[in-house]
């Protein structure tokens, strides 16, 4: 099998499958009991919360509360800031649905960050829509569908320069052990995904600033300081703590390594002459997600065949597969709605290999070649 | 709910020495449909000269009277209270019944009363006119119409008791299924071949559906959507079965062997005769297509005599002569229209000629089987063919060998 679709989600580290199984067993307790073995788990999650500030570079005093997705931590921040229907909200259309529909669902201003081709941010239009009401910015780190890296930190600096009151928040879903993080200064909130670097389901974090404040949503035994009431999931989280832990270790030389992997494939597709565009940069992008246009052939067509050969890929964002023919990412990306459907996304793991890369570039051409010829 | 239904049967009338026969197999049906919705208890069928009786206990759901209206070869269904053999009974319980029905809509009424047994005392047209007269005094609001009346109350009168009911559903009428033969229903996710399917059931023919899924041109989700309309379709049925055939291979292999304009007309061909394939292993007499003549390049004249050589078996076209707008209708009859309009993958879009050949040539046809043999392809796509049973609710379950 060749899996090339981590973007979507990953298999889960032995390590973190290890610990996740160990903790099920051993930290049975509920963390907020009294007891000492309640206090026990309760001291297992207080230190993966540190070891996670530390892996975002984050500062000790400000707050990361653990719960149960990415996109429970996008509804938290985006809808939790309160905000009047006078602010001025700033989003990106090609985002994850994830952060655009709980900023839809605002009764605030809302203004789209502009993108240029490739996906990348119109800077100069962006910086230039924010005024005194601009109160919060939603953005990815890393867009999850073209790959697209944005600088948040100089965005963010340079926003907060013109209007220092505006809050940032980042979705670093597709960031967290693929680039480097840090969050010691200009951000305000930041999401992490368990299942997305080799986590269990289940499990997500938001990264707090200090000083910011949350309207709770979700109300009930007070836990995760007040701001998420559910009984505290301690095998899940030292299973995501051990899963970052890992996926930090060698972060450099593994981004060499994918972006050599990702440049390979694009040579090679480039040198088939079957047609196969790249929108997206690998400068302007994660080199752990490549998306490209196929010529003219439905990329769900494709995604069959190469299944058949045991080879697994997307056909766009698992969230937006459903809805067939029009991508609302791709069409904020400027690229023409007549070829959404032939966008066919692949996704690396630091364990991509070259064989699977050249095995893969064999077989979709060869389908490609099989199905132009009809 | 109510304790007793009349399922009355259509066509009876028609028929002669087979008539025991149509009776049993319609009431095997009948008896099926009512046992999946009162799993709890056993209910009792009585025939009753040209109609059934089913009479429960715990009572029968608007579900299960729906679901009987869509059985073939039932004309109309009643639900109906039961009183004893007392003329002083009849009028307190359509008062009763009416003072629960009548909103302030209904203002016309009519009074049919019928002694199947005619050993009752009273005249059918002397307690029409009196029941009439009475519930005129009853309720002020009503007027009598005999012609088209808001309400029509129906009284019969049986040897043992006295059925009242107020609702006649109108069912799918025609014939029992089995009654008239075994086809292969060729079935798409368009609107026409589900409708084909429908009128053939309703002239009396049990089915195996048979659907060619051109994994990997297409996806699961056609395959879902073709699950949904044959369990539409399933309800008209007294248990059938889906045939999912692996066709993209086959497909594949025409679309690069044949001249291109061909294209569409082989796939159709190669999907007759693996329909004759599997007709000759369940013993089925024909095949059943959605063809509306003219529709579309593969159902011309032309195109449609040369499919006929090609199959062994004769193929049935309840549609060849329906307009699109009428099969539409149709559709949203049976309810199989919903389910169409989504739409889906089609293989043929991808492998589609420009200029797809609208006067096929036999011989051309006939030298291309001849040098590309497919039989083994189609035996081997029948015997790797998903299997799914479908029973009398719509229920779809996985045959696994």
């Amino acid at each position: 099998m060749i899996y090339l679709d981590h973007a979507a989600s990953t298999p889960v580290v032995e390590s973190a499958l290890n610990i996740y199984i160990n903790s099920l067993r051993e930290d049975f307790a509920n963390p907020s009991a009294a007891h000492k073995l309640g206090k026990a788990s309760m001291k297992k999650v207080e230190r993966a919360r540190l070891v996670t500030l530390k892996a975002l570079k984050a500062s000790k005093k400000d707050n990361l509360i653990f719960l149960s997705s990415a996109t429970e931590a996008n509804n938290l921040a985006i809808k939790g800031l309160d905000l009047s229907d006078t602010d001025r909200v700033h989003y990106s259309l090609g985002d994850h649905p994830s952060t655009t529909e709980p900023v839809k669902s605002l009764n605030s201003q809302l203004v789209e960050i502009p993108l240029l081709d490739g996906g990348i941010i119109d800077e100069d239009s962006f910086l230039g829509s924010l005024d005194k009401d601009s109160k919060l910015v939603v953005l990815s780190h890393v867009n999850n569908q073209s790959g697209n890296r944005y600088d948040i930190l100089s965005l963010a600096k340079k926003a907060k320069d013109l209007f220092p009151g505006i809050h940032f928040h980042i979705d670093g879903v597709q960031a967290l052990t693929k680039v480097d993080i840090n969050l010691s200064d200009y951000i305000d909130s930041y999401t992490i995904s368990g299942h997305k670097i080799g986590a269990p389901k289940g499990i997500g974090a938001l990264f707090i600033k200090s000083g910011v404040e949350l309207q709770i949503q979700l109300h009930g035994g007070g836990h995760e300081f007040g701001l998420r009431s559910s009984t505290v999931n301690t095998p899940l989280i030292l299973s995501f703590c051990e899963a970052i832990t890992v996926g930090l270790q060698d972060l450099d030389t593994n981004f060499s390594k994918v972006k050599k992997i990702n440049s390979l494939i694009r040579e090679e597709l480039k040198n088939s002459n079957l047609g196969i565009t790249f929108p997206f940069s690998l400068e302007d992008t994660s080199p752990y997600i490549l998306s490209f246009l196929l010529p003219e052939i439905s990329s769900d067509i494709v995604l069959r065949h190469l299944e058949m050969k045991n080879i697994f890929v997307a056909s766009s964002s698992a969230c937006s597969s459903k809805a067939k023919g029009f991508n609302a990412g791709f069409n904020a990306m400027k690229i023409d709605q007549s070829k959404h459907k032939f966008v066919l996304r692949i996704s690396f793991s630091k364990e991509t290999s070259a064989d699977d890369v050249a095995t893969f570039v064999k077989e979709i051409s060869n389908i490609i070649k099989d199905i132009k010829r009809l | 709910m109510y304790k007793h239904l009349i399922v009355n049967i259509d066509e009876l009338w028609l028929k002669g020495k087979n008539r025991k026969h149509y009776f049993k197999t319609l009431r095997e049906h009948v008896h099926l449909v009512i046992k999946a919705h009162n799993t709890e208890e056993k209910v009792r069928i009585k025939n009753d000269q040209q109609r059934l009786v089913a009479e429960s206990e715990t009572g029968f759901s608007k579900d299960c009277i729906n679901s009987l209206a869509k059985v073939p070869g039932v004309s109309t269904v009643q639900p109906a209270i039961s009183i004893e053999r007392e003329k002083g009974l009849i009028l307190p319980t359509i008062v009763e019944k009416l003072k629960g029905e009548l909103g302030e809509k209904i203002t016309t009424f009519k009074v049919r009363c019928k002694r199947v047994d005619k050993t009752f005392p009273y005249g059918s047209m002397d307690l029409q006119r009196e029941l009439g007269h009475f519930l005129l005094k009853e309720f002020s609001q009503l007027k009598v119409d005999v012609r088209n009346p808001e309400i029509m109350i129906d009284v019969k009168v049986m040897q043992d008791n006295i059925f009242i009911s107020t609702e006649k559903l109108k069912a799918t009428g025609g014939l029992p299924v089995s009654s008239s033969g075994h086809v292969i229903t060729m079935i798409s996710g368009g609107f026409d071949s589900p409708v084909a399917s429908y009128m053939m059931s309703k002239r009396g023919c049990k089915q195996d559906f048979i659907f060619f899924y051109a994994y990997p041109y297409v996806g699961e989700e056609v395959k879902e959507k073709i699950l949904s309309i044959c369990s539409v379709l399933g309800q008209f049925q007294k248990g059938c079965r889906l045939w999912v055939v692996p066709f993209g291979e086959i497909q594949n292999t025409i679309a690069k062997d044949c001249y291109e304009e061909y294209r569409t007309i082989l796939f159709r061909k190669y999907m007759v005769e693996t329909a004759n394939l599997l007709a000759r292993r369940v013993k089925a007499q024909a095949i059943v297509t959605g063809d509306a003549l003219g529709q579309v390049s593969s159902q011309t004249m032309q195109n449609m005599s040369v499919m006929d050589k090609f199959s062994e078996k004769m193929i049935l076209r309840p549609l060849v002569g329906f307009n699109k707008i009428e099969i539409i209708r149709l559709s949203q009859k049976i309810g199989t229209h919903d389910i169409s309009v989504i739409p889906h993958d089609d293989a043929c879009s991808l492998f589609s000629p420009k200029h797809p050949v609208i006067k096929a040539d036999y011989v051309y046809m006939r030298n291309y089987s001849m040098e590309f043999d497919y039989t083994k392809l189609m035996e081997k796509a029948l015997d790797e063919s998903e299997v799914y049973r479908i029973d009398v609710l719509g229920e779809c379950e996985e045959v696994i060998n």
